[in-house]
Protein backbone atom coordinates (compact mmCIF):
# COMPACT_ATOMS: atom_id res chain seq x y z
CA UNK A 1 0.00 0.00 0.00
CA UNK A 2 1.20 3.43 -0.83
CA UNK A 3 -0.35 6.51 0.65
CA UNK A 4 1.04 9.87 -0.19
CA UNK A 5 1.08 11.68 3.09
CA UNK A 6 3.34 13.05 5.71
CA UNK A 7 4.67 10.17 7.76
CA UNK A 8 4.81 11.12 11.41
CA UNK A 9 7.84 9.77 13.16
CA UNK A 10 6.68 10.34 16.71
CA UNK A 11 3.79 8.44 18.21
CA UNK A 12 0.62 10.42 18.69
CA UNK A 13 0.64 12.40 21.89
CA UNK A 14 -2.84 12.90 23.21
CA UNK A 15 -2.33 16.43 24.45
CA UNK A 16 -1.26 17.81 21.08
CA UNK A 17 -3.91 19.63 19.08
CA UNK A 18 -4.79 18.20 15.71
CA UNK A 19 -4.82 20.54 12.76
CA UNK A 20 -5.75 19.96 9.16
CA UNK A 21 -3.41 19.64 6.28
CA UNK A 22 -3.77 19.15 2.58
CA UNK A 23 -0.81 17.06 1.55
CA UNK A 24 0.09 15.62 -1.79
CA UNK A 25 3.76 14.80 -1.57
CA UNK A 26 5.70 12.08 0.17
CA UNK A 27 8.11 13.40 2.72
CA UNK A 28 10.64 11.23 4.40
CA UNK A 29 12.11 13.69 6.87
CA UNK A 30 11.51 12.83 10.46
CA UNK A 31 9.99 15.89 12.04
CA UNK A 32 8.58 15.94 15.54
CA UNK A 33 5.01 17.20 15.73
CA UNK A 34 6.00 20.40 17.47
CA UNK A 35 8.00 21.49 14.47
CA UNK A 36 5.39 20.89 11.81
CA UNK A 37 4.72 24.15 10.04
CA UNK A 38 1.44 22.97 8.69
CA UNK A 39 -1.38 21.06 10.27
CA UNK A 40 -1.50 17.29 10.38
CA UNK A 41 -4.34 14.92 9.68
CA UNK A 42 -4.64 11.29 10.54
CA UNK A 43 -5.62 9.16 7.65
CA UNK A 44 -7.97 6.23 7.74
CA UNK A 45 -6.10 2.94 7.52
CA UNK A 46 -5.93 1.37 4.12
CA UNK A 47 -8.63 -1.19 3.51
CA UNK A 48 -7.47 -4.21 1.59
CA UNK A 49 -9.85 -6.26 -0.52
CA UNK A 50 -11.01 -9.58 0.92
CA UNK A 51 -8.27 -12.19 1.04
CA UNK A 52 -8.13 -14.82 -1.66
CA UNK A 53 -10.07 -18.00 -0.91
CA UNK A 54 -10.55 -21.14 -2.94
CA UNK A 55 -13.44 -21.10 -5.43
CA UNK A 56 -15.37 -23.82 -3.66
CA UNK A 57 -15.46 -21.76 -0.47
CA UNK A 58 -16.75 -18.64 -2.14
CA UNK A 59 -20.42 -19.42 -2.13
CA UNK A 60 -20.39 -19.42 1.63
CA UNK A 61 -18.37 -16.27 2.14
CA UNK A 62 -20.26 -13.02 2.70
CA UNK A 63 -17.69 -11.02 0.80
CA UNK A 64 -17.74 -13.30 -2.20
CA UNK A 65 -21.25 -14.54 -2.63
CA UNK A 66 -22.97 -11.31 -3.59
CA UNK A 67 -24.53 -10.70 -6.96
CA UNK A 68 -23.37 -7.59 -8.75
CA UNK A 69 -26.87 -6.90 -10.06
CA UNK A 70 -28.15 -5.62 -6.74
CA UNK A 71 -25.50 -2.89 -6.81
CA UNK A 72 -26.03 -1.69 -10.37
CA UNK A 73 -27.78 1.60 -11.12
CA UNK A 74 -31.58 1.41 -11.31
CA UNK A 75 -34.27 3.82 -12.41
CA UNK A 76 -37.12 4.70 -10.10
CA UNK A 77 -40.10 6.69 -11.31
CA UNK A 78 -42.45 8.31 -8.84
CA UNK A 79 -45.43 10.56 -9.28
CA UNK A 80 -45.94 13.04 -6.50
CA UNK A 81 -49.30 14.80 -6.26
CA UNK A 82 -49.10 18.35 -4.87
CA UNK A 83 -49.00 18.37 -1.08
CA UNK A 84 -48.02 14.73 -0.87
CA UNK A 85 -44.99 13.51 1.02
CA UNK A 86 -42.06 12.01 -0.81
CA UNK A 87 -42.14 8.72 1.06
CA UNK A 88 -38.44 8.75 1.74
CA UNK A 89 -35.72 10.76 3.50
CA UNK A 90 -32.31 11.69 2.17
CA UNK A 91 -29.07 12.54 3.85
CA UNK A 92 -25.72 13.77 2.64
CA UNK A 93 -24.65 16.30 0.07
CA UNK A 94 -21.62 18.30 -0.90
CA UNK A 95 -20.37 18.64 2.65
CA UNK A 96 -19.87 14.93 3.14
CA UNK A 97 -18.28 14.46 -0.29
CA UNK A 98 -19.98 11.12 -0.63
CA UNK A 99 -23.24 12.04 -2.33
CA UNK A 100 -26.91 11.88 -1.47
CA UNK A 101 -28.29 8.72 0.13
CA UNK A 102 -31.70 7.39 1.00
CA UNK A 103 -31.80 7.17 4.77
CA UNK A 104 -35.35 6.01 5.22
CA UNK A 105 -38.21 4.71 3.11
CA UNK A 106 -41.77 4.86 4.42
CA UNK A 107 -43.24 1.34 4.40
CA UNK A 108 -45.95 0.76 1.79
CA UNK A 109 -45.25 4.07 0.09
CA UNK A 110 -44.89 4.35 -3.68
CA UNK A 111 -41.17 4.69 -3.16
CA UNK A 112 -41.09 1.50 -1.18
CA UNK A 113 -43.05 -0.39 -3.82
CA UNK A 114 -40.77 0.96 -6.52
CA UNK A 115 -37.83 -0.71 -4.81
CA UNK A 116 -36.19 2.26 -3.14
CA UNK A 117 -34.21 1.23 -0.04
CA UNK A 118 -32.05 2.67 2.68
CA UNK A 119 -28.46 2.81 1.43
CA UNK A 120 -29.38 3.71 -2.13
CA UNK A 121 -27.24 6.50 -3.45
CA UNK A 122 -29.15 9.00 -5.58
CA UNK A 123 -27.16 9.51 -8.75
CA UNK A 124 -29.55 11.88 -10.51
CA UNK A 125 -33.07 13.23 -10.37
CA UNK A 126 -34.83 14.36 -13.56
CA UNK A 127 -31.45 14.64 -15.30
CA UNK A 128 -29.91 16.75 -12.54
CA UNK A 129 -26.68 15.20 -11.31
CA UNK A 130 -26.88 14.49 -7.58
CA UNK A 131 -23.34 13.29 -7.08
CA UNK A 132 -21.93 16.66 -6.11
CA UNK A 133 -24.96 18.67 -5.09
CA UNK A 134 -25.75 20.69 -1.98
CA UNK A 135 -28.15 18.99 0.41
CA UNK A 136 -30.57 21.94 0.38
CA UNK A 137 -30.65 22.04 -3.40
CA UNK A 138 -31.35 18.32 -3.55
CA UNK A 139 -34.25 18.74 -1.15
CA UNK A 140 -35.61 21.63 -3.16
CA UNK A 141 -35.57 19.66 -6.39
CA UNK A 142 -37.30 16.68 -4.83
CA UNK A 143 -39.91 18.73 -3.05
CA UNK A 144 -40.92 20.81 -6.04
CA UNK A 145 -41.03 18.04 -8.62
CA UNK A 146 -44.40 16.56 -9.57
CA UNK A 147 -42.83 13.58 -11.21
CA UNK A 148 -39.48 12.16 -10.21
CA UNK A 149 -37.23 10.06 -12.41
CA UNK A 150 -34.35 8.95 -10.18
CA UNK A 151 -31.26 6.99 -11.00
CA UNK A 152 -30.10 5.26 -7.86
CA UNK A 153 -27.64 2.56 -6.94
CA UNK A 154 -27.38 0.55 -3.77
CA UNK A 155 -23.99 1.24 -2.21
CA UNK A 156 -23.84 0.40 1.49
CA UNK A 157 -20.11 1.05 1.71
CA UNK A 158 -20.44 4.77 1.12
CA UNK A 159 -23.72 4.97 3.00
CA UNK A 160 -21.99 3.63 6.06
CA UNK A 161 -19.06 5.99 5.65
CA UNK A 162 -21.41 8.88 5.37
CA UNK A 163 -23.27 7.94 8.49
CA UNK A 164 -19.96 7.96 10.31
CA UNK A 165 -19.29 11.47 9.11
CA UNK A 166 -22.57 13.04 10.02
CA UNK A 167 -22.33 15.27 13.03
CA UNK A 168 -25.39 15.62 15.20
CA UNK B 1 -20.10 0.01 -13.84
CA UNK B 2 -21.08 -3.33 -15.34
CA UNK B 3 -19.20 -2.88 -18.61
CA UNK B 4 -15.68 -3.52 -17.36
CA UNK B 5 -16.86 -6.64 -15.54
CA UNK B 6 -18.11 -8.56 -18.54
CA UNK B 7 -16.61 -11.97 -18.91
CA UNK B 8 -14.67 -11.00 -22.01
CA UNK B 9 -12.89 -8.09 -20.40
CA UNK B 10 -10.98 -10.01 -17.77
CA UNK B 11 -7.82 -12.01 -18.56
CA UNK B 12 -7.60 -15.75 -18.00
CA UNK B 13 -7.59 -16.86 -14.35
CA UNK B 14 -9.23 -13.64 -13.26
CA UNK B 15 -12.72 -13.13 -11.92
CA UNK B 16 -14.36 -10.58 -9.70
CA UNK B 17 -16.09 -10.62 -6.36
CA UNK B 18 -18.54 -8.27 -4.74
CA UNK B 19 -18.35 -7.41 -1.06
CA UNK B 20 -21.50 -7.25 0.98
CA UNK B 21 -21.13 -3.46 1.07
CA UNK B 22 -21.09 -3.19 -2.72
CA UNK B 23 -17.41 -2.80 -3.39
CA UNK B 24 -16.03 -4.78 -6.32
CA UNK B 25 -12.63 -6.48 -6.23
CA UNK B 26 -10.70 -8.70 -8.60
CA UNK B 27 -9.48 -12.19 -7.99
CA UNK B 28 -6.42 -13.73 -9.57
CA UNK B 29 -6.65 -17.49 -9.25
CA UNK B 30 -3.19 -17.97 -10.67
CA UNK B 31 -1.36 -16.01 -7.97
CA UNK B 32 -4.10 -16.50 -5.38
CA UNK B 33 -4.38 -12.81 -4.73
CA UNK B 34 -7.03 -10.13 -4.75
CA UNK B 35 -6.92 -6.47 -5.68
CA UNK B 36 -9.21 -3.50 -6.04
CA UNK B 37 -7.69 -2.76 -9.44
CA UNK B 38 -9.12 -4.14 -12.68
CA UNK B 39 -6.30 -6.14 -14.33
CA UNK B 40 -6.81 -4.50 -17.71
CA UNK B 41 -7.67 -0.94 -16.89
CA UNK B 42 -5.59 -0.69 -13.73
CA UNK B 43 -8.41 1.19 -12.05
CA UNK B 44 -10.83 0.33 -9.29
CA UNK B 45 -14.42 -0.17 -10.35
CA UNK B 46 -16.63 0.59 -7.41
CA UNK B 47 -14.47 1.49 -4.47
CA UNK B 48 -16.32 4.58 -3.31
CA UNK B 49 -13.24 6.75 -3.75
CA UNK B 50 -12.71 9.20 -6.54
CA UNK B 51 -10.58 8.67 -9.59
CA UNK B 52 -9.29 12.03 -10.70
CA UNK B 53 -8.19 12.44 -14.27
CA UNK B 54 -4.84 13.87 -13.23
CA UNK B 55 -3.80 10.89 -11.13
CA UNK B 56 -1.71 8.01 -12.50
CA UNK B 57 -3.49 4.71 -13.06
CA UNK B 58 -4.34 2.83 -9.94
CA UNK B 59 -4.49 5.93 -7.72
CA UNK B 60 -7.64 7.36 -6.19
CA UNK B 61 -8.45 10.30 -4.03
CA UNK B 62 -10.10 9.98 -0.68
CA UNK B 63 -11.27 12.51 1.86
CA UNK B 64 -10.97 12.42 5.61
CA UNK B 65 -13.85 13.41 7.81
CA UNK B 66 -12.32 16.88 8.10
CA UNK B 67 -12.25 17.26 4.35
CA UNK B 68 -8.54 16.86 3.78
CA UNK B 69 -7.68 14.99 0.63
CA UNK B 70 -5.25 12.13 0.39
CA UNK B 71 -4.24 9.68 -2.27
CA UNK B 72 -4.52 5.93 -2.27
CA UNK B 73 -2.94 3.35 -4.48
Amino acid sequence: MLVECQKPSAPVVAKKKVYFRWVTTVMDQKIPYDDYQLPVVFLPSYESPPAWIAPQDRIHHPDYNNELTQFLPRTIILKKPPGAQLGFNIRGGKASQLGIFISKVVPDSDAHRAGLQEGDQVLSVNDVDFQDIEHSRAVEILKTAREILMRVRFFPYNYQRQKERTVH
Amino acid sequence: MAAPLGRDTLPAHWSYGVCSDGRVFFINDETRSTTWLHPRTGEPVNSGHMIRSDLPRGWEEGFTTEGASYFIK
